[in-house]
């Protein structure tokens, strides 16, 4: 909540396009726009929860976010320099991911000492003594021992597997860990560990978590800020306490309200969702949500609206909360053509 | 009640083949092996007094029609055999790993190029192929392997490139990617040895299909060329006195049956000891 921290990654008007081939000479036959329009700022040290459903682009905005392929445009800062302009290693000791499933983002041919020295090896940091070093420290900072350095992936369990993954993303002690469902493949029963012991490094090693999530119980655990996003862009951006409080976009609502209640004598009801996401080859014309909008308006099937500050930290993509435009040459259309 | 012993049982104990497979293979090697040393008389070696002489005390597996001992004969011949097996199949493999893991890894044009090349040399009946090929050079040894080799890896390149292509998508090699590691980084050290079982497999069962291959071109005169004895050419020699001496064409005949067996029994065990389908 801090806005005086640093802003460690900016995004504006991020766009991810990938033409669809087909047909007998591969001709294109669409554009699936992954991401579509996507702003998003992320503060030295906070933790942004990143919510939505399948299909709607959070792997996409992740390996763009870690440089894996080029946006089709719009702007991506990291500490305040083009992404691109980055050269390859420096990007990686800055950058870091850890995976969704852990059986299988660690090479099962490779003995777990390897597998945490890798980034080091490929950087080039320090002698390979130091390297051996720094990999048996930081297998035991997150809850292993350092003989399990010389064990193959098989040998450890799903929880295990996923703190040797976390050790080998802080290796290099990075800045910003992209974090994509570290814990949507784990047992239930481990998941707080392993999401305390994220909250820890945090601490110690002053990260910043890019985290993708679409369990809202793991975002209120340990995020500071959310972010909705759907079909490829942001539909609110809200502290922890407003988005779970007083959440205004009526998606977010929904999937507020589509989380169960260990409690028989409440009366939230969930609200039904007409429909399933609409392809992101062929998005709705105006607000991308308003087929599926139990209170769409018919502004709504025209223009789309942009994100907008609502109150102090909670911003909001919906026609229901800002005024729409006057003129038929509003400002959101021109852009989303672009 | 009869379970539990059963299942103390080791692997090789239940996989029939495989044991039955590693016993010929381990047999006819070292005595490839150790020719020099076990075999009673020089391969080459003429004794007019001793010509089609049958199995016996002296002679264990006979005589040729120049009085060389047939069991000598084939302990060297066994050797070239092998040879022949190995480095046909080591050149092969090596064709067939690179090309398949640059096929699957590179994708699009890479992968368009090389699998169209695969196509091509498949058209070609390969054994026609090699005798021609064999016709036009010197029927040497090496140009024997060689040829093999360069006719012998579409398999390999295919079920590479398979292996590869489901590898690539595997969550490691995006880890790796992130670490920084390069294409041939993520290509030789975190593809290839998690391709590899179904590639032992091939190149053993590669290995019996070079030694028919050799055995087929010494037998037509196009292989190992007298007087170096290999079990194709002693077939040869053995047909002109097939109805007098049987056993010149008897014996290596059945080494070449005994040894293609081996590697096939070889090559099945181990497909299912790596199959973790029908591991237990």
């Amino acid at each position: 909540m801090n806005d005086s921290k640093p802003t460690i990654l900016h995004i504006e008007q991020l766009q991810k396009h990938y033409p669809v081939r087909g047909g007998l000479f591969g001709t294109r036959q669409g554009l699936v726009r992954a991401v579509n329009g996507l702003d998003l700022n992320l503060r030295q040290g906070e933790t942004m929860g990143l919510v939505g459903e399948s299909g709607c682009g959070k792997s996409t905005l992740a390996r763009l976010v870690l440089g894996l392929e080029a946006p089709t445009a719009g702007t991506l800062l990291l500490k305040s320099k083009p992404l691109h302009q980055w050269d390859q290693p420096e990007l990686r000791r800055t950058v870091q991911m850890i995976f969704q499933d852990p059986y299988s983002s660690l090479n099962p041919r490779w003995k777990i000492g390897s597998i945490i020295r890798e980034p080091l090896d490929i950087l080039g940091q320090g002698p390979a003594s130091e390297r051996k070093d720094k990999a048996a420290r930081i297998l035991e900072r997150v809850g292993l021992r350092p003989d399990d350095l010389a064990r193959y992936p098989h040998e450890f369990s799903g929880g295990q597997r996923q703190r040797v993954a976390i050790a080998r993303a802080l290796a290099p002690e990075p800045e910003l860990v992209v974090c994509d469902e570290p814990v949507s493949a784990l047992d239930v029963s481990i998941r707080a560990q392993v999401l305390n012991l994220l909250h820890e490094l945090q601490q110690d090693f002053g990260l910043t978590y890019l985290f993708i999530s679409h369990d809202l119980s793991v975002i209120g655990h340990l995020c500071d800020r959310v972010a909705v996003m759907y079909l490829g862009r942001i539909v609110e951006l809200a502290s922890k306490q407003n988005f779970f409080i007083a959440p205004l976009h009526p998606y977010a609502r929904a999937l507020l309200t589509a989380v169960p209640v260990a409690d028989p004598t409440a009366t939230i009801r969930p609200m039904p969702l007409r429909g399933d996401l609409p392809s992101p080859l062929n998005p709705p014309q105006g607000c991308s949500f308003h087929p599926r909008c139990p209170h769409c308006m018919e502004i709504c099937t025209r223009e789309t609206p942009l994100l907008q500050k609502k109150t102090t930290g909670h911003s909001v993509a919906c026609w229901l909360h800002q005024s729409p435009p006057t003129s038929h040459s509003p400002t959101p259309n021109r852009r989303n053509d672009k | 009640m009869n379970r539990a012993p059963l299942q103390r049982r080791s692997f090789l104990a239940r996989n029939s083949l495989l044991l039955a497979g590693l016993v010929l293979v381990g047999a006819v090697s070292l005595a490839a092996l150790l020719a020099p040393w076990l075999a009673p008389y020089a391969p080459e070696a003429i004794n007019v007094d001793a010509v089609l002489l049958p199995p016996g005390a002296d002679h264990w597996l006979g005589t040729d029609a120049l009085g060389r001992d047939v069991l000598s004969r084939m302990l060297y011949g066994g050797r070239v055999s092998l040879w022949v097996g190995f480095v046909a199949v080591g050149l092969s493999t090596s064709i067939g790993l690179v090309l398949g893991l640059a096929a699957g890894y590179f994708g699009r044009l890479t992968d368009e190029l090389i699998m169209r090349l695969v196509d091509v040399m498949l058209c070609f009946p390969s054994f026609f192929l090699i005798l021609a090929v064999i016709a036009f050079l010197q029927p040497s040894l090496l140009n024997i392997m060689i040829v093999i080799g360069l006719t012998s890896w579409m398999g390999v390149a295919r079920l590479v490139r398979a292996e590869t292509l489901s590898l690539r998508s595997r969550d490691f090699v995006l880890a790796a990617r992130v670490a920084g590691a390069g294409p041939l980084r993520i290509i030789f050290l975190h593809i290839l040895p998690n391709a590899l079982a179904p590639v032992l497999v091939s190149a053993t069962l590669g290995v019996a299909g070079a030694i028919l291959v050799e055995s087929s071109l010494s037998f037509l005169g196009l292989g190992v060329q007298p007087p170096d004895p290999s079990w194709g050419n002693m077939l040869t020699e053995g047909k002109e006195v097939l109805g007098v001496a049987p056993w010149l064409s008897i014996f290596p005949g059945l080494a070449i049956l005994l040894t293609v067996l081996g590697y096939n029994l070889l090559g099945e065990g181990l497909r299912d000891l790596l199959d973790p389908r029908l591991r237990q």
